[in-house]
């Protein structure tokens, strides 16, 4: 994969039409702290990628987080800064782009196989293992049904998963949805985190480099 | 995936999501030089931004500001503001310190002055 959505492309933007608040607002919040934040997003959710999916790719963080900023940028994806940091913008942008990519390759494995083909990174050892590619759902059956046994104690943590479940992922809805205060949902989110950390061997290397 | 499937994909897929979110608020899990690549990409990103702007600036004021404006060097911009700023010491005229003013932005600062004279008059 090429590196692709460099500032040099801007060159595109030429056709793009943005009020002058709004490119005050995009050009003031784009430091480099910010930056580098939804950098290290970028790479946690390529590095969720490549472990489920078993594809290495090297250029997968950089793509994320260059073409979230660079088709915001374009307009190609819409971001209201009267409703949202460019940074969360940044970050929903990448998760939601991430997550289409393991999805399709849940849903449509042989995807993945005819990519590991391709790929001529891949080691062999991945390649060997083309035979399990469509035991991905099985594998996040195994850490999901896991997660849920090793926070069988912590009832708050059980409700925020059983939230995702219901695809009530913001802040704001789990919170909603559990009751739970500011600080008993960060603190049980907290909890959360740690689980991956309690998965068993088989299922734990796989997953802490996927998830933490 | 059957329902069931789905509903597992979305938690694994949100855990993995409160992570990532965590370890950006932490600031944790850069190298020197990736942390580095992100500050030159912002930079590099900002410094076009900024040059895109500055060339939509100068066609705007070339499509306002009248031809006997543009022509004219800045010394006779500024001259022909002053005389203006005498004339007219009541008006309510952006940018009187004209020593900071770029060259297209005096010449817009004029047109702006010599349009809300005429509007006055």
């Amino acid at each position: 994969m090429h590196e692709s959505n460099t500032p040099q492309q801007l060159g595109r933007t030429e056709t793009t039409v943005h009020d002058p608040a709004w490119e005050d607002a995009f050009e003031v919040q784009l430091t480099g702290e910010m930056t580098a934040s939804v950098m290290i997003y970028g790479k946690k959710r390529a590095e969720w990628i490549q472990r489920t999916t078993k594809r290495h790719d090297t250029f997968l963080a950089r793509e994320l987080y260059q073409d979230a900023v660079t088709d915001t940028w374009l307009g190609d994806v819409t971001w209201d800064p009267a409703k949202v940091p460019l940074e969360l913008h940044l970050k929903r942008t990448i998760r939601s782009r991430s997550a289409a990519r393991v999805e399709h390759l849940m849903q449509f494995p042989e995807d993945r196989v005819r990519t590991l083909k391709l790929d001529m990174e891949t080691k062999m050892s991945d390649a060997m293992d083309t035979a399990q590619a469509t035991d991905l759902t099985s594998y996040v059956d195994n850490v999901v049904a896991k997660l849920y046994e090793l926070a069988s104690g912590d009832t708050e943590v059980v409700q925020i998963l059983d939230c995702f479940a219901n695809d009530q992922i913001d802040r704001r809805d789990v919170m909603r949805a559990t009751g739970l205060d500011r600080l008993a949902y960060h603190n049980a989110r907290r909890r959360l985190v740690r689980l991956v950390e309690h998965l068993p061997n088989d299922l734990r290397e796989r997953a802490i480099r996927a998830m933490a | 995936m059957n329902e069931h499937q789905k509903k597992n994909f979305r938690i694994y897929e949100a855990v993995s999501h409160e992570a990532a979110m965590d370890a950006a608020d932490s600031g944790i899990g850069l190298t020197d030089e990736e942390r580095a690549e992100a500050y030159r990409f912002a930079e590099e990103f900002r410094t076009t931004i900024r040059a895109k702007r500055r060339a939509d600036r100068a066609v705007q004021m070339k499509e306002r500001v009248r031809l006997s404006v543009l022509a004219l060097a800045r010394d006779a911009v500024e001259r022909w503001l002053r005389e203006l700023f005498a004339a007219y010491p009541t008006a309510v005229i952006a940018h009187r310190d004209l020593t900071e003013l770029s060259d297209d932005d005096l010449r817009t600062a004029l047109e702006d002055a010599l349009t809300l004279i005429e509007r006055m008059s």
